[in-house]
């Protein structure tokens, strides 16, 4: 993905991405998050699941491609 | 008219005078210099290149002499209008230094085009990129692919992409050789016309040999991209390939780009819009020959549009 603001680009796996295009929809919490892909690919919402839903924010927001509101 | 229809007296003239204009590609060169190693390698190397008015160019060169250096151990120090973007060399590399430092002219300042440091040929309309890192062996299989395969040189070293409709524009220049490649081509193309070998460049030995008088007739010919390899020479290796990724090779491209920041979301369009449509593969090679007929085949094979079911985010 390209991102305009900091005119750089991302290679990220489909799970990123997911997360990122659920995000750009409208600003969700974390458990949000893992409720809305839990549904989208069929899993659990489990302590593994927001662990990682969590854990991949934290990157994203490392990397400038999300903001905490 | 031609620069091979000017006499030397009369090439002369016009490099040590107002300068020699002529059609590089897309772009005007006017080319000023009293050296003789400069006239010698443009009467050679650029003789079926179209002159130009000599009212605009796009870009002014000029190799002449350091004065403090000009009797003892001769240099050559190339200017770009009014800049000087490099050390003096010595002067008997003053030839390559203009090919050089045309390069450098292009790839800073030519930014209406995305590019990239590779090599780039064309064969029944589709074009073959070939990006690579010095000593990969680019340059090699680039002129064997142009001298004893017949595919169209559309550049050796710069790939100028259009970011409106991603055709390639073609930039047909001297190829540049390093060392042991002088004579692999020399072997496979004795008719191929060289300028004379400089030794003890930074690079090692160098040489540029003319490009075919096709490759400039049809220097305003773009070409759509159909194949992107990544050369690496490893002696002793069977012919191997690999095939590379989508996401891979927009990075890859992005990596040999000079200013795929600058076009901003409009770089990534473009590379990306490349990425899904051109078949790439890492291309392993030792035997010249072999190299130049795998390629062969795959040009004569129909064209296969490639689907890719991920969308851009």
């Amino acid at each position: 993905m390209f991102h305009a603001g900091a005119a750089d680009t991302f290679v990220l796996d489909a799970f990123a991405g997911l997360l990122l295009a659920q995000l750009s929809v409208e600003p969700r919490s974390s458990h949000e998050l893992s409720v809305a892909l839990a549904h989208e690919l069929d899993l659990l919402v489990d302590a593994n699941l927001l662990e990682q839903v969590s854990s991949l924010l934290s990157d994203l927001y490392g990397l400038g491609l999300i903001e905490c509101c | 008219m031609i620069v091979a229809d000017l006499s030397s007296r009369e090439l002369r003239r016009r490099l040590s005078d107002d300068g020699l204009y002529l059609h590089s590609g897309p772009f005007i060169c006017r080319i000023q210099s009293v050296l003789a190693k400069v006239a010698d390698g443009l009467a050679l190397a650029y003789a079926d290149y179209p002159l130009a008015d000599a009212d605009y160019a796009d870009f002014h060169l000029r190799l002449a002499a350091p004065r403090l250096r000009r009797w003892i151990s001769p240099q050559v120090q190339f200017h770009a209008d009014v800049r000087q973007p490099f050390l003096p060399l010595p002067q008997q590399q003053a030839y390559a230094m203009f090919e050089w430092g045309l390069n450098w002219c292009v790839s800073q300042h030519a930014n209406q085009y995305l590019i990239l440091h590779a090599a780039v040929l064309e064969k029944n309309g589709r074009a073959l990129v070939l990006p690579g890192h010095s000593g990969a062996g680019k340059s090699t299989l680039c002129a064997g692919l142009v001298y004893g395969g017949g595919w169209r040189l559309l550049s050796d070293e710069l790939t100028l992409i259009r970011p409106a409709d991603g055709l390639i524009q073609a930039l047909p220049r001297p190829v540049s050789l390093k060392n042991a490649s002088i004579e692999v081509i020399k072997q496979l193309a004795p008719g191929a016309i060289f300028t004379p070998t400089v030794m003890d460049t930074s690079k090692g030995s160098v040489a540029h040999a003319k490009p075919p008088s096709d490759s400039i007739v049809r220097q305003q010919e773009c070409a759509r991209l159909a194949w992107v390899a990544f050369p690496r020479y490893r002696a002793g290796a069977a012919l191997n390939t690999q095939t590379v990724s989508v996401p891979q090779l927009l990075m890859r491209l992005a990596e040999q780009a000079f200013n795929y920041s600058l076009h901003g979301q409009d770089g990534f369009s473009t590379l990306l819009n490349w990425a899904q449509s051109a078949q790439a593969f890492e291309f392993e090679y030792s035997d010249l020959p072999q190299a130049i007929a795998y390629f062969e085949q795959l040009a004569s094979q129909p064209h296969t549009q490639l689907q890719h079911e991920a969308a851009p985010v």
